[in-house]
């Protein structure tokens, strides 16, 4: 009965309130294409106002020609026909943010699709909004560990940064991306997996994933899949990016993921062509660029005096027999500052992560390397490229003088000792114990097949014994030839 | 089939010229025949519309009240417009 009184006085509340008079922006379904309508009528309505159909659907203004307007409908489309009037509501799209997303998987528009309660927020955040310009901003200083030997040694990622990751289907773009999620386990960083256009079961397992390492507890998924409208998937990654923003705003460090662009890419193809804009090469529209740039130009680090916080972005591009000049991979390597390139060659030979450091390039992450990390990777890069230029060599092995011979054992260990398991990121210092152990020629004298033996070993006594020295390295980010000697007696304990 | 472009520009400029006429008609949905009574007090009431051209039309699923139009813009005072802005508010109160 409480319900209904409280249902009662809010409708005599409603009924007091004398008619206001208030012009409304009206126009009329002229037509209804795959998830995208044309509108007649509506002259004063603005580019990306959303406009109310008939059942609560929204729409997304797109387009605006001379006397139509285009709007990309935000969600069941069927259910609208020609001839439908349609309201402009005088604001642009926003979505519900607060706490409580964490732990949550979200649509394109902020709606739990996981079952659980309704997320309760008092906050609204624009999903279009531009980027902090350069006042506001600070160089990209601070790293941000992934947890993958390779990357945090050769192709460093700070926070603030674009990293793309790029390769063929199956080469392990996503396992990269999800293992950046799962180190960031009590770093303070908020994360975020964009899936655009994923397969829903790929999501369930990565959900499955991030809650069996406790990563829920940090993290956010924002889901539009295949099944979803393009409209959808053409809004998630800013979705997303207004998500990070609301964290970022209060100070915090995050990483989002976008999963992955190319698909994000030919959404907004599709789009563009039910809208009849001009198609360029490869059929995509000329906007396709500013498409990206402006998504990615959010990714971040505001300056201490503007509150802080950071938004870096992984995202990801899909490409076709390892293609990195086609159209929509050379546009995402120009707007990134920097990337991983993944090769299926390298992760058929059982080079996991399959990163061909070669190609790969991190532009701003080296300014924010640790010091402990900086001392044992610069003789590796030196090694690896050593490598590089005499393994064509390495099948005479025979006629090789002894230097030779050196760098080619060297580089085959390192290369080896660069491998690693999925789902099994490694904190700063056993990252550092390794390398050093590496570069320093203790795994010189070892056959290949028992590097990994090695490794797992001196992880095990570094675990044991060294427990206090790991906590030294991970605190302090620094190795002093103190800290050098106490590994080296560790690592001479095991061979 | 060649169209003299002349031409074209002389129909497209003739027609948006309709359009712009037709745009800035005031247009007044009743549920019935409004009196003058009613007339003037509408034109009072909405002193900055043109109201020498205005078109008056019946249309009974307002139920009562009016509508007004004006080219896209629209200003709901019908009873049937309440009942679905409440419909709307309920909807979200639950």
């Amino acid at each position: 009965m409480k319900l209904i009184d409280e249902y009662l006085k809010t409708l005599e509340k409603e009924l007091k309130n004398k008619p206001k008079i208030s012009t409304e922006e009206t126009g009329i379904v002229s037509q209804v294409k795959d998830g995208v309508v044309i509108l007649e009528g509506l002259d004063r309505v603005a580019y990306g106002e959303l406009i109310e159909f008939k059942k609560n659907v929204l729409g997304y203004v797109i387009d605006l020609t001379e006397d139509e307007v285009g709007a990309i409908i935000l969600g069941d489309y069927t259910s609208i026909a020609a001839g439908d009037k349609a309201k402009a509501l005088g604001y642009t799209l926003s979505v519900p943010v607060s706490e409580g997303l964490i732990g949550r998987v979200v649509d394109s528009l902020g709606l739990p699709l996981d079952g659980k309660a309704a997320i309760k927020s008092k906050t609204l955040y624009p999903v279009e909004k531009i980027a902090a310009g350069v006042v506001k901003r600070q160089p990209v200083k601070v790293p941000l560990q992934t947890g993958i030997k390779s990357i945090d040694a050769l192709i460093p990622i700070g926070r603030g940064q674009r990293e793309l990751i790029i390769g063929d289907r199956g080469t392990g773009k996503t396992t990269i991306a999800v293992d950046a999620i799962l180190n960031q386990k009590g770093e303070d960083v908020v994360c975020i997996y964009c899936a655009i256009g994923q397969k829903n079961s790929k999501v369930a397992a990565i959900v499955e994933l991030l809650k069996k390492n406790g990563a829920d507890k940090y993290s956010v998924v924002v889901n539009a899949p295949a099944a979803d409208s393009v409209a959808m998937q053409y809004l998630a990654p800013y979705t997303a990016s207004a998500i990070g923003e609301y964290f970022m705003d209060k100070g915090q460090d995050v990483l989002i993921v976008y999963d992955d662009l190319t698909k994000h890419a030919w959404a907004h193809r599709q789009m563009s062509l039910i809208l009849r804009r001009p198609a360029g090469r490869e059929a995509y529209p000329g906007d396709v660029f500013y498409l990206h740039s402006r998504l990615l130009e959010r990714a971040c680090r505001i300056d201490k005096k503007y509150g802080g916080g950071s938004i870096t972005a992984l995202p990801i591009i899909e490409t076709l027999d390892g293609d990195l000049s086609a159209y929509i991979p050379t546009n995402v390597i120009s707007i990134t500052d920097g990337q991983i390139s993944l090769e299926t060659d390298l992760f058929n030979s059982g080079i996991r992560p399959a990163i061909n450091v070669g190609l790969s390039v991190s532009r701003v992450g080296g300014n924010a390397q640790t010091k402990a990390m900086k001392a044992v990777a610069g003789k590796l890069k030196l090694d690896l490229a050593q490598y590089r230029d005499l393994a064509a060599f390495s099948q005479f092995e025979s006629e090789l003088d002894e230097e030779t011979k050196k760098f080619l054992n060297r580089g085959a260990k390192v290369t080896q000792i660069l491998k690693q398991k999925k789902n099994k990121p490694l904190s700063l210092a056993e990252q550092v114990s390794i390398l050093w152990a590496a570069s320093n020629g203790y795994l010189d004298k070892l056959p290949v097949d028992e590097i990994e033996k090695f490794e797992t070993k001196l992880l095990e006594t570094l675990k044991l014994k060294g427990k206090k020295w790991l906590e030294k390295i991970n605190k302090n980010k620094i190795m002093d030839e103190k800290d050098g000697k106490d590994l080296e007696k560790m690592i001479k304990d095991i061979s | 089939m060649k169209i003299n472009p002349k031409l074209k520009k002389d129909l497209k400029s003739f027609l948006l010229d309709n359009i712009h006429k037709e745009q800035n008609q005031v247009q007044v949905f009743s549920a019935d025949v409004l009196g003058v009574d009613e007339k003037k007090v509408l034109g009072k009431k909405f002193s900055d519309l043109n109201w020498s051209q205005a078109h008056y039309q019946i249309d009974r699923s307002i139920i009562a009240g009016i509508v007004i139009k004006v080219g896209s813009k629209t200003i709901d005072l019908s009873l049937m417009g309440s009942l679905s802005k409440l419909s709307n508010t309920l909807y979200e109160i639950d």
